[in-house]
């Protein structure tokens, strides 16, 4: 593992959100990891557990009135987090792009999809109009897209659902970037379609060797795409593993139950798994660990006081008390 | 022997698409010719892509939407025959749960007054209501105390668990489940789930579940019907249409699930094309333009449903 340059490098990123009159609120929490060249890391979690926010502050993306991060987002060996503005840009949509959960919304709806993709190549290169048509037609039939000429001209609401997310993979790519953060890319789409885009997704992580950061709910998902996950919880990673070991003996209370919850056709259970209780909302998170309440096999220890995430013996990690003794060491310690 | 609850023959619904002042009048055929049988005490999963008509039949079962033809038979009525106020009356035994629990509760009436309702729109007495609405709240695993509260107050999960009390309350014999777990995360779909198993054994219910979740479906159904465009394509016994899927649309829904197991590799048949919209359906069969086993006939001809080893099947490879 040593030696290999990370594309990028997270460590202690927190975001607070500011609303006029209220507490500040912590949405993520002090969330570390690593991506390394041409690795697929999955992140998963429910809704609310700060996945999409964690994603949208390496892009510099949040409201800048609302929500702060603090810590630190090295994008190939350089600080980004606290770039300027203008230096930003430069990176977004060139090295690092992003493709968001529903098309529709990302997309301009008065432009046509030749001039919406055209622009990341305006912007980040020296093509002129002509080689710039042209590239963005050799874009579109690479994603897949039939009658690239004519879709070239055509508006976003005349295409399917399918067809929108490949018009915005085909734009993230436009620069071959090193870093792709893919927020839930196939979740409001059909089983059918998103097989399409999860295999056309692969296609271009092979050919341009990019890294891919892949954040999605469905653990099945994940088992396809990823080689290694971070699990999160209210803010946290609880549990990084490469695949196979998170699939096969999760170490966190949550993970397993995350996977015992999901319907599995081979286990023939009547009844399936299900996780007491809520998801507690960021400013409603409780002393000690936060899955405590919702936990089959909680502690005293638990509910007063919160776990590290420990490494592993075996390169994983997990930020439970049950497996703190396995750790055997104490202390909080970046992937 | 099983008996059935609800038959449904040859349903259609179309909407009229209006183009312009002197265009004809075009049709979305939503729903083209459902035959289904629902048996009491069975949950039947109508399964399928967006647009494909589900919730559409769904609706039109308990006439939210006016079908444009064919029969709904309930327990020896045909219900597309009755007047709305006969029908009123009828959908004590006929309710649905949607899938936006966000959407589908009032937020300015209390949880109370939410499942009351339904209640005084069936004459129920007044002692009765309470007696009612106390009993069903704690079946579906909320507190009294939640009857005063206000819809805002509560997660997705609970939220969904008022609205399957809602429709429990009058203890029907037919629940139309559109989607019920689709906008909930996977750690809550399983406790609703499980309720909706428990009731199932509680109180003898029949479920018409609507889903475009294949594992969700394969978990909680007796019986699946896949539908393509308006059209049932495939309809069996779970087990058989799950290890055995005839129609080419049914293998390559199954083989499109992505399993969480990361050692399972298995064939997976990619689908080509979009589906195509119900305004101008493709002639003939009409999964022929994305079907890998596209013959002659399939283009110019309709498959008539057929029974293959139990399973009704619309497709000319079994003919």
């Amino acid at each position: 593992m040593q030696g290999q340059p990370f594309v990028l490098e997270v460590s202690d990123l927190s975001v607070q959100f500011f609303n006029r009159g209220k507490n500040p609120v912590t949405v993520v929490d002090g969330v570390s990891f690593h991506v390394k060249k041409g690795e697929t890391l999955g992140i998963v979690g429910e809704s609310g557990c700060g996945k999409s926010v964690t994603s949208l502050a390496i892009m510099g993306l949040l409201d800048k009135n609302k929500g702060v991060p603090s810590g630190s987002v090295r994008f190939c060996g350089r600080e980004i987090l606290t770039l300027p503005d203008k230096e930003k840009r430069k990176l977004r949509g060139n090295r690092l792009s992003m493709i968001f959960q529903e098309p529709m919304t990302s997309l301009n709806p008065v432009l046509t999809v030749g001039r919406q993709i055209g622009e990341v190549l305006r912007l980040h290169t020296s093509l002129d109009k002509e080689q710039r048509k042209e590239r963005v037609i050799e874009l579109l039939k690479q994603v897949g897209i039939p009658r690239a000429e004519e879709i070239f001209g055509e508006y976003p609401h005349r295409l399917s659902g399918g067809m929108r997310q490949r018009v915005m993979i085909a734009m993230a790519m436009a620069c071959e970037p090193q870093l792709l953060i893919a927020d839930e890319p196939t979740t409001a789409l059909d089983v059918t379609i998103q097989a399409q885009i999860l295999e056309l997704i692969r296609e271009m992580r092979e050919r341009t060797d990019m890294s891919v950061i892949l954040i999605t709910h469905d653990l099945g998902v994940i088992a396809e795409m990823c080689d290694r996950v971070l699990v999160m919880y209210a803010g946290q990673v609880v549990e990084s593993a490469d695949v196979r070991t998170l699939l096969r003996n999760p170490r966190h209370p949550y993970t397993r139950g995350l996977i015992r919850s999901v319907p599995h056709r081979n286990r023939g259970e009547k009844r399936l798994y299900a996780i007491p209780g809520n998801v507690p909302s960021p400013g409603e998170w409780p002393p000690g660990c936060r899955f405590a309440h919702r936990c089959s096999e909680a502690m005293q220890i638990c509910r007063q006081q919160s776990p590290h995430l420990l490494p592993m013996e075996d390169g994983t990690a997990c930020r439970c008390w049950l497996h703190a003794e396995e750790a055997g060491t104490k202390g909080s310690v970046p992937l | 022997m099983k008996k059935p609850l609800l038959e449904v023959k040859g349903l259609k619904k179309y909407f009229a698409a209006k183009k312009g002042w002197f265009q004809p009048k075009t049709y979305v055929q939503a729903v083209n010719g459902v035959n289904l049988t629902v048996y009491e005490g069975e949950t039947l999963s109508l399964v399928g892509e967006s647009g494909c008509g589900k919730s559409t039949t769904g609706r039109c079962i308990l006439r939210l939407l006016e079908p444009t033809a064919g029969e709904i038979w309930f327990r020896g009525q045909d219900l597309t025959k009755l007047s709305q106020k006969e029908m009123r009356r009828l959908r004590k035994d006929l309710q649905i749960v949607f899938q936006d629990p966000f959407a589908t509760l009032n937020p300015k009436l209390k949880i109370r007054s939410i499942l009351e309702e339904p209640l005084i729109a069936q004459n129920v007495e007044k002692e009765k209501r309470e007696q009612l609405i106390e009993e069903t709240i704690q079946i579906v695993g909320l507190s009294r105390e939640h009857l005063d509260r206000y819809p805002h107050q509560f997660s997705g999960g609970q939220r969904q668990r008022i609205g399957i009390a809602r429709a429990l309350i009058l203890r029907p014999k037919l629940i139309v489940a559109d989607e019920p777990v689709s906008a909930l995360d996977v750690s809550i779909q399983s406790q609703i789930l499980n309720l909706l198993q428990d009731l199932q054994e509680q109180f003898g219910m029949t479920y018409l579940f609507v889903s475009h979740d294949l594992s969700v479906v394969e978990h909680i159904s007796d019986r699946v019907a896949v539908m393509y465009l308006g059209e049932i394509v495939e309809l069996g016994s779970k087990e058989e249409l799950f290890q055995n899927p005839l129609h080419p649309y049914t293998q390559a829904l199954i083989s499109a699930i992505p399993v969480s197991d990361p050692d399972e590799k298995k064939e997976r048949i990619i689908l080509q094309g979009d589906l195509p919209s119900p305004a101008n359906p493709p002639s003939g069969c009409r999964f022929h333009p994305r079907c890998r086993d596209c013959m002659d006939i399939c283009r110019t001809e309709v498959p008539k449903e057929v029974m293959v080893s139990g399973q009704v099947v619309r497709c000319h490879l079994y003919r």
